[in-house]
């Protein structure tokens, strides 16, 4: 264990290198002024996140997804990296929601006039962050990941120059995420005042219980509600959720639908992973900080929505209720007394959040469609008559707006039935109905899109014609959750198999 | 056929991709119909097929294997398709899983039959009644009635909670579609509410109930464990009583949003802003009859909580009695018929309430017939009267349309209770359950059934005799309806006169036909300890129903006096009464109270949320002295990053980076900070309160 560097580590990291050097390629090649090169970029990023995902995926292969439930064999670098079934689920799903979003982001990019092989990278970069903190098993490979993820966002926020409100978003984004770095660290070095340590496997095998000591109780757990409430800005959580609505609407789009999964899911991740792993024995404390927030965003980010005349400010509160959701899973981990009960609700928020990705994306792709010359149709009425201007694209977006509301035989309604289930094993039943009441308002705003599709007269004739990217990220956010709402088996089993990673810990 | 089980709902569901994909472009016009009906004809051959295969116990047992388990006893074939969602293994060990599965016994089977047998004749009818449309709103027509037929059989056939949740969701969007058709048209003149805005209030109001539906599955997946209705109702013995009271009454919240029963049927008669055809298919005939299904679907649930159950009896009973008076003074044809559906499934649930199960069911039969020849025939009438609805504006019809006129007095004389029509047998058979239950709850049935015939009979006369209202130009129009019209109302015609065959009580000496059939359904599990109420003698029976018909008769008695004979009577009445006239007339202004009593109070919630997300942070700013600190600690802070920032962006938008410092310096972003300090102060205050116990 006291090996600083093994060359073996690098085999566990070859995905995230291989990432690496392909955003490099894309920057040095934003770099050449010919045009050509520079309409090939999307489809090189494309390709870059596949290559990652195959030897991905061959690695999880060659080592065995059985074995990457052995701590041993997958950890590297002193405990700071670790390469678990878990952590491969969370790489895949930064993967795939980075090649919905380059697929979407062409064409915008095009109309925005911003087309640029920077922008590229720059997600790319992003996800190498996120695929770090998946891994990260220790605050300090937490905050350089986290770090890297924020910066890349900072930017591609702001990316639209000439924009007021992209540069308003950016600042405002830039400022908050900064205090909530600021706030994260404060919470690290408390805890690492109290704990002498800051891996996060040191700490929850024993250290936590040494920490918990009266005397050194307070400090110990004022780290931990300071850990909390940075992650908690991360996830856009009530009432660290000021910064979502602004930076949500003034984003370039296909950025904000990045923002509301990647960026979400990698900071669920980091969360999943402390308390699980780091704060496993606080259980019952971290699930009732948890639940306050919880029931905080669920009920504010509901119905703060239903006011919203902009489709992505409303997208941005539904983000927001949808945090709250997802925190039932985890809620459940820490409140549950048995271990199949814990595991079943990380399970749920795994499950959860894959199938938010591809829901969530492909909404905000259909408001993509939308963007054209003069045109930014981001507002509710704009999607007026859509049925008839693109029937596909309108039954699409149909069909994940009640995704996202839950109404049954769509994914999101799998997804949604697992996190109240979970609540519910663990006897936090108040909170599942909580939840339910939330979620039948939230049907009002999600209908509110449907009903302008579907029953208002179009305000302009003509149809729409998505791009190729466009149609196969639609195509695949819509095969998705009709496919799996029916027949959830292959992504619930990958859940239950990702999660069992975690089995050292949640036991 | 039991094999085929599956193929039910799949057949329309077929039919709805097809039309839906080929249709509005690709199919002749003819074709999308008969597509359509043909696909429903299939699954109602299909459901005969499976139904007769389970009516045998020997041959079903000897069906068991593959995916088909039996349970020849109780006369039930589930079929397991695929495990849908497994949710992990129990305290015991055993496998949680809900499957998608579909399950036959002869409670679906009735629904089967009715669902598929009235929805093919209806879809056969709406091959006439949309004939004018334009080819694209014809398909997309089509397309979503079997969408709706679909999910109806799905949610009969469901053999867990989950998978009836899924029809019962299904339906309620194809009812929205549907209602919303005619999207643009304005349907209510006084409050402006076009279509659309008539299907949102729909699916709004239903969800309300859906919460409930999904609130008692909670509540039974976390005490029975299982989602499986079988598992779930040969536990119900020992789930207590509480529990069991707790369920029921949550899913009769459900019920009460989908059939349309007090408070929640404020939805029904706007939904008649659909094409005739949908009112007939799905807000008389089937969907709206869901609540009442699932009621008898749980009722060994129901037995176990004698308190639900007579919820179930009184706010029937109430509902039965509350929307018949409010029909004697509507004059939208639709809309007296959409409240007579609110009414009769009052007495659906007052007889499933009063422990009358297969009363209710047998009544859901029988309505099924007559309501939706009501509405078909209403829809000829319509239709005749070149898009007119106002029974005002109506009468003397029966010359000018014959076949119409008199399949709607078949229909008229079932409903109001007339022997030996089928409504006459069901209604009794209701009243009867509620006799033994309580005088009181028989009277609010008698009262409904006078008031039924009553106003049905004010429906008949003033559109079929009397002197002839509307003008000349729509005279010249006044023409009978096509031929695919007319056959579905025959049809129905002779199943609403006839129907009641099956339920003949014992008194008058023939056997209960669909009594028996459906027992096995019914009786509760062994451990129930509650006993049937005694049969009641034959000699009281017998006078029961003499009581019954007679109020029918003098309910038609008064409607023929009142509009045949003294029309002037009901004005003379009106202008005495005013008060209590316009009570009724408004509906006893049941909307206007849910606007200002919830909606106007949860607008005002949405609009406070929205404005504190915005506003309260700056306020407490400069409120609270604790937040000052923190405020000026966090500006502090910023400040530095702040300069950073403003001078990396000045050096490519200057004219950016000025309107951002004039918004930071209004303070905006400090209060974001701000809020965020705000969390921290309040999750440690709250861990050092609980910390303190």
């Amino acid at each position: 264990m006291n090996t600083l560097f093994e060359p073996n580590y690098l085999r566990l990291i070859s995905p995230e290198l291989i990432l690496t050097f392909c955003a490099f390629l894309l920057l040095g090649l934003a770099t050449v002024k010919d045009r050509e090169s520079k309409a090939w970029t999307p489809a090189l990023a494309v390709l870059s996140c596949l290559v990652t995902l195959m030897v991905l995926l061959a690695l999880t292969r060659h080592l065995g997804l059985e074995t990457l439930r052995v701590p041993d064999l997958t950890i590297g670098f002193n405990g700071m990296f670790i390469l678990d079934a878990f952590s491969v689920f969370f790489k895949m799903i930064f993967l795939i929601a980075a090649i919905l979003t380059i697929l979407i982001s062409d064409r915008y990019l095009e109309l925005e006039r911003a087309q640029a092989g920077e922008y590229y990278a720059l997600i790319l970069f992003a996800v190498v962050g996120m695929m770090f903190m998946a891994s990260a098993g220790d605050f300090i490979t937490i905050f350089v990941s986290l770090e890297t993820m924020a910066l890349s966002f900072y930017v591609l926020v702001g990316f639209l120059k000439a924009n007021r409100k992209s540069n308003e978003a950016a600042l405002k984004y830039f400022l908050l995420g900064s205090f909530s770095t600021g706030i994260f660290l404060y919470g690290v070095s408390l805890v690492y005042a109290t704990t002498a340590t800051t891996n996060l496997g040191l700490i929850g095998a024993s250290r936590s219980l040494e920490a918990l000591q009266p005397d050194r109780a307070p400090i110990f757990l004022l780290g931990v509600i300071l850990v909390t409430v940075a992650l908690g800005f991360k996830i856009a959580a009530v009432p660290f959720h000021m910064w979502v609505p602004d930076a949500y609407e003034g984003a370039p789009t296909p950025v904000t639908a990045f923002l509301s999964t990647g960026s979400k899911a990698a900071a669920f991740v980091v969360l999943v992973r402390v308390f699980t792993m780091g704060f496993a024995r606080l259980g019952d404390r971290w699930a009732m900080l948890l639940a306050i927030l919880a029931v905080a965003s669920m009920t504010l980010g509901n119905v703060a929505a239903i006011l919203q005349d902009n489709v992505k400010r409303m997208l941005a509160y539904s983000s927001i209720a949808h945090a709250g959701y997802v925190l039932l899973g985890l809620i459940a981990a820490g409140a549950a007394h048995d271990v199949p009960s814990r595991e079943f609700g990380l399970e749920a928020v795994l499950l959860y959040l894959l199938i938010y990705t591809f829901v969530n994306i492909g909404a905000f792709a259909l408001v993509i469609l939308l963007r054209r010359e003069q045109i930014v149709g981001d507002r509710v009425v704009d999607f007026a008559g859509l049925s008839r201007r693109a029937p596909w694209a309108a039954f699409a977006m149909l069909f994940l707006m009640l995704s996202l509301a839950g109404i049954p035989a769509t994914a999101g309604f799998v997804g949604k039935w697992y996190l109240f289930g979970a609540a519910v094993r663990a006897h936090v039943t108040w909170l599942a109905v909580v939840a339910v009441l939330n979620s039948a308002v939230s049907l009002y705003y999600y209908l509110r899109i449907v009903v302008m599709m579907y029953v208002r007269e179009p305000a302009e004739a003509g149809r729409i014609v998505p791009s190729l990217g466009q149609r196969v990220a639609i195509a695949a956010c819509l095969g998705f959750t009709v496919i799996f709402g029916i027949y959830p088996q292959p992504i619930l089993a990958l859940a239950e198999r990702s999660v069992l990673a975690l089995a050292p810990w949640t036991s | 056929m039991l094999g085929l089980l599956w193929a039910i709902p799949l057949l329309p569901f077929l039919g709805f991709l097809l039309n839906g994909i080929l249709g509005p472009r690709l199919l002749p016009r003819r074709a999308v119909g008969i597509l359509a009906s043909v696909a429903v004809l299939l699954s109602f051959l299909v459901s005969l097929g499976a139904i007769a295969a389970i009516a045998d116990p020997v041959a079903l047992a000897a069906a068991a294997g593959g995916s088909l388990t039996t349970d020849a006893g109780h006369h039930r074939a589930v079929q397991t398709l695929w495990t849908w969602m497994p949710i992990g293994t129990s305290a015991q060990g055993t496998v949680l899983r809900v499957d998608w599965a579909y399950a036959l016994d002869p409670l679906s089977a009735v629904m089967l039959l009715v669902v598929t047998g009235v929805g093919f004749l209806i879809h056969v009818y709406s091959i006439g009644y949309m004939a004018h449309e334009p080819r694209p709103a014809y398909a997309r027509f089509f397309a979503y009635l079997n969408l709706f037929m679909a999910m109806m059989l799905t949610l009969v056939l469901g053999a867990s909670l989950p998978v009836v949740f899924v029809g019962w969701e299904g339906v309620g969007l194809c009812s929205y579609l549907l209602i919303g058709f005619y999207y643009d048209r304005v349907f209510d003149e006084t409050t402006g509410m076009t279509c659309a805005d008539a299907g949102r209030k729909a699916f709004i109001t239903n969800r309300i109930g859906d919460m409930g539906f999904m609130l008692g599955m909670l509540l039974l997946f976390a005490t029975a464990g299982t989602l499986d209705i079988q598992g779930i109702l040969a536990q119900a013995g020992t789930l207590g009583t509480g529990v069991c009271t707790a369920a029921a009454l949550l899913l009769f919240v459900g019920a009460c949003g989908k059939s349309a029963q007090i408070p929640l049927y404020v939805w029904l008669p706007d939904a008649m802003a659909g094409p005739t055809p949908v009112s007939a298919l799905i807000h008389a005939a089937t969907m709206v009859t869901a609540g009442v299904y699932v009621v008898c679907r749980m009722a060994p649930l129901y037995q176990h909580a004698p308190a639900a159950l007579l919820t179930v009896a009184v706010v029937g009973g109430a509902t039965a009695v509350f929307a018949a008076l409010i029909g004697l003074c509507q004059n939208d044809i639709k809309k007296v018929l959409a409240y007579s559906t609110v009414s009769q499934l009052g007495y659906m649930m007052l007889g499933a309430g009063c422990g009358g199960f297969e009363a209710g069911v047998f009544h859901l039969m029988t309505h099924a017939f007559f309501k939706a020849l009501l509405f078909l025939g209403a829809g000829s009438v319509i239709h005749a009267m070149s898009g007119e609805q106002d029974i005002r504006k109506m009468g003397g019809l029966d010359r000018y349309i014959p076949w119409t006129h008199g399949t709607f007095v078949v229909a008229w004389l079932a409903i109001s209770g007339i022997f030996p029509l089928s409504g006459f047998f069901s209604k009794d058979e209701i009243l009867a359950w509620a006799f033994r239950k309580s005088i009181l709850l028989w009277g609010l049935g008698a009262g409904g059934a006078f008031l039924t015939a009553f106003y049905m009979s004010r429906l008949y006369f003033l559109v079929f005799h009397g002197r002839a209202r509307f003008d000349k130009e729509t005279r010249h129009h006044v023409h009978e309806s096509p031929r695919t019209m007319i056959v579905p109302l025959v049809v129905l015609a002779a199943l609403a006169f006839a129907g009641g065959v099956l339920g003949v009580p014992e008194a008058l000496g023939a056997r209960n036909v669909l009594g028996e059939y459906l027992a096995p359904v019914f009786e509760a599990a062994p451990a129930a300890g509650t006993a049937a109420p005694a049969h009641l003698a034959a000699g009281l029976e017998l006078g029961l129903m003499a009581v019954s018909f007679a109020i029918a008769v003098f309910g038609i008695f008064l409607g023929w006096v009142f509009y045949a004979q003294r029309p002037e009577i009901p004005a003379t009445f009106a202008e005495n009464v005013g008060g209590l006239y316009r009570l009724v007339a408004g509906k006893f202004y049941v909307d206007e109270i849910y606007d200002r009593v919830i909606l106007a109070p949860y607008y005002a919630l949405c609009r406070a949320a929205s404005w504190f997300d915005r506003y309260v942070v700056d306020g407490a700013v400069n409120a609270a002295g604790y937040v000052t600190l923190g405020t000026s600690y966090t500006s502090v802070g910023f400040d530095t990053y702040v300069v950073d920032g403003l001078v990396n962006l000045t050096g490519y938008t200057v004219r950016g980076a000025s309107w951002v410092f004039r918004k930071f310096q209004t303070g905006v972003v400090q209060s974001y900070a701000t809020a965020v300090v705000l969390g921290i102060f309040i999750l440690v205050s709250v861990y050092l309160l609980t910390q303190g116990h």
